[in-house]
Order: C-alpha cells, then sequence, then structure tokens
C-alpha cells in the first residue's frame, strides 16, 4: 500500500508544476501581501539617522541585526 | 569573550557589546543576533530574538521605553557618514532573493515557515563577459565564474531562520551554469540560463552533515548601453539536509527547498548589503574549483 501512495504523491506533485512558467514558479516563492507589510515601514539603513530621528521624535529604536531582518540585511 | 571578538575589538564593537549587556543582561558572550529597542543615546533597553512572538515583544518593549533614562543622540555628520551602508560597486545590477522549505514537513520548527531574504550583486564586467561571449554565437557558454561562486556559495542557501553559517567555495562540489542568448531589440538583449549545483560540508561538533543541491531555470534582459540588468528571473529547485542542532532547527532528514529571485530597483535595495558583502572580494571575487 505504501508505494501506492507514495506514486500518487509524486503524480500530485508532477501535476501541480506540469504547465506552468518560469513567471508563475517564480511568483509561487514571492512575498504574501502579509508577508510584505514591513515593506510599508520607512525603515532607516543608517543607525545615526535613525538615532537623530528618535530624538526628535520621542519614539524607541527598533534596531534588528542579523536574525530574520526583514529587509534581508545583516 | 570569544576569540573573535579579541581580534575585531574597537569602538564600534565596545558600544555593541555594552548595549547588548543593557538590554540582555543574562547575555553571555555568545551570538548577539535578535532585535532590540535603543534609546537616542544608543543604550540597550530590551531584546528578543524570537519572530514567532515579536507582537508580544513589540507591546513589552513600548512599556520598557517608557520607564528608561533616554539622553541625547548628539549625531554629528561624521556619524552619519560612518554608519551609512555600503555602497555596491559602480554599475552593479541587484537582485532580490526569496526563499522557502516547500512544503514544511510536519513537526519542524515554526521558524522554518519563514521567508528568507537577501539581495545579490551581480558585477558590470561579469554583465559585460556575458555580452562578449555570446555577441556572435547562440550556443550556451558558460557563466562567468565568480558570478557562479557567488550564486552557488552564498545565495542557493537556507536562510529562512536567519542568518546562515557560512559556505565555503571549497564546500561546492558541483557547479555547471550555462547562459545563452535568446534574442532581444533595441538596446535590450535577452538571455536564458540553467544551473545544477550540489554543496556539502561539515563541522563537528556543530554539524557533521550538511548539504543543497539543486537545479536552476533563468531568464534575464540587459540592457547593453549600461551593461546593467533590467529585468531577472531565477527559480532554483533544491534539496537541503542539516543535522545541526541550537536553538532554530531545520527540518529532520532532506527536505525541499526553492529560491526565487527578481531584479530590484527600487532605493531600498541599493540601500541594503547582500549578508554576505561584508567580505569584501571573497563575496565579490571568489571562484570555485570545480567542472
Amino acid at each position: 500500500m505504501k508505494p501506492l501512495l507514495t506514486s500518487a504523491a509524486w503524480l500530485i506533485l508532477v501535476a501541480s508544476t506540469f504547465g506552468q512558467t518560469l513567471e508563475d514558479r517564480v511568483k509561487s516563492v514571492l512575498p504574501t501581501a502579509d508577508e510584505d507589510r514591513w515593506a510599508k515601514i520607512p525603515w532607516h539603513t543608517n543607525l545615526a539617522e535613525a538615532r537623530a530621528e528618535s530624538e526628535k521624535t520621542g519614539k524607541p529604536i527598533l534596531f534588528w541585526v542579523m536574525n530574520g531582518n526583514p529587509l534581508g540585511c545583516a | 569573550m570569544g576569540e573573535h571578538l579579541l581580534l575585531t575589538r574597537g569602538e564600534m564593537s565596545d558600544w555593541w557589546e555594552r548595549t547588548v549587556r543593557e538590554a540582555n543582561p543574562q547575555y553571555r558572550g555568545a551570538s548577539t543576533q535578535g532585535y532590540y529597542i535603543l534609546t537616542p543615546d544608543g543604550h540597550g533597553v530590551t531584546w528578543d530574538n524570537y519572530i514567532p512572538r515579536i507582537s508580544q515583544f513589540l507591546h513589552r518593549a513600548i512599556r520598557e521605553y517608557g520607564r528608561a533614562r533616554k539622553g541625547k543622540a548628539n549625531v554629528t555628520p561624521a556619524d552619519v557618514r560612518e554608519f551609512a551602508p555600503q555602497e555596491p560597486p559602480d554599475g552593479t545590477s541587484i537582485i532580490r532573493l526569496h526563499t522557502r522549505i516547500r512544503p514544511v514537513p510536519e513537526g519542524a520548527d515554526p521558524m522554518n515557515r519563514l521567508l528568507g531574504l537577501d539581495y545579490m550583486w551581480i558585477l558590470r564586467d561579469e554583465v559585460r563577459d556575458i555580452l562578449r561571449s555570446t555577441a556572435n554565437n547562440s550556443r550556451e557558454v558558460e557563466m562567468p565564474p565568480t558570478l557562479v561562486a557567488r550564486l552557488t556559495v552564498f545565495h542557493l542557501v537556507d536562510n529562512v531562520r536567519g542568518q546562515v553559517w557560512a559556505w565555503r567555495p571549497q564546500d561546492v562540489r558541483r557547479a555547471t551554469f550555462r547562459v545563452k542568448a535568446a534574442g532581444g531589440s533595441g538596446s535590450t538583449r535577452k538571455f536564458t540560463f540553467t544551473g545544477d549545483f550540489a554543496k556539502q560540508s561539515a563541522n563537528p561538533p556543530a554539524w557533521t552533515d550538511r548539504g543543497h543541491e539543486g537545479r536552476i531555470d533563468g531568464e534575464f534582459d540587459v540592457d547593453t548601453k549600461t551593461e546593467q540588468i533590467t529585468r531577472f528571473r531565477m527559480f532554483a529547485d533544491c534539496t537541503a539536509w542539516s543535522d545541526q542542532g541550537g536553538n532554530f532547527r531545520p527540518p529532520s532528514g532532506r527536505y525541499k527547498i526553492v529560491t526565487a529571485a527578481t531584479e530590484a530597483t527600487d532605493d531600498l535595495a541599493r540601500e541594503i548589503t547582500p549578508e554576505p558583502a561584508n567580505t569584501g572580494n571573497y563575496y565579490l571575487r571568489s571562484r570555485l574549483n570545480v567542472r
């Protein structure tokens, strides 16, 4: 029974990717609107500028260091 | 203090070490990855490093910031210059990469459901090399070796849980990347490319077997006037594995992982340095000893 299930899963995988263009495959990996919400935040990439703005606005600095940085910046 | 901290010690690292200890009094000298709340004068208030609970962290951080002592920023123009992001080399084309584990195996750490994001630099001389080698023929030619190395060593990686333990050129066992001209009009030339790569490493006791291999399809357009890439699409269909332990574990056994790439022409992409780019020519000019 197990080999049949494996074959069925493989066929479903092949069927789901057959005929997909490169554009389709790329789009399938890109961020969803929900995952891309970080892009609406006016991030600073310069800590000195962020410190100056923090003083001006009275807001804290969220300083993201390496792990899972939303900008892909480490 | 770790040896690497002794070797790289300076005014900046001393500031960071102090800030980390202020934000996290339990810090005992390991990685400082994570997100921190700082005051305008650069003092640490609090921190965390687990994205699934970031919402709770932000609420706690606002409360703690309200109680913290805040000094003046006193930022000078020299400070702004010092902290400016590293510029890409002149004429560089910038590519944005997205990586997902797909499907995420049942029972895997939730961090494996996150999206890996990084940027890749493609140098003007590499684009020029492709234009030149395909100028008078329609056959496949090899992709510039520095570009193959940059892609396989630094960018076809499992970065969905955060920063990757670095791969090295000598870890790559196989890398064949070929480009072919595919027409064009005016000053635009079109190309398609394929790739096949495999890399494997051991670094006991952290891990004894780690691998990443796969096949790549792609296409891109070049503006021959600027020698820059104006459109880029790449899809890498890969398998990875790692017996690495630690806080954020990859799925056990072999798992499927995909990377997709597009051109990135926005201002933010020019400000964000690719994660490995601070290694300078190691990132830009490495070559592989494989066929």
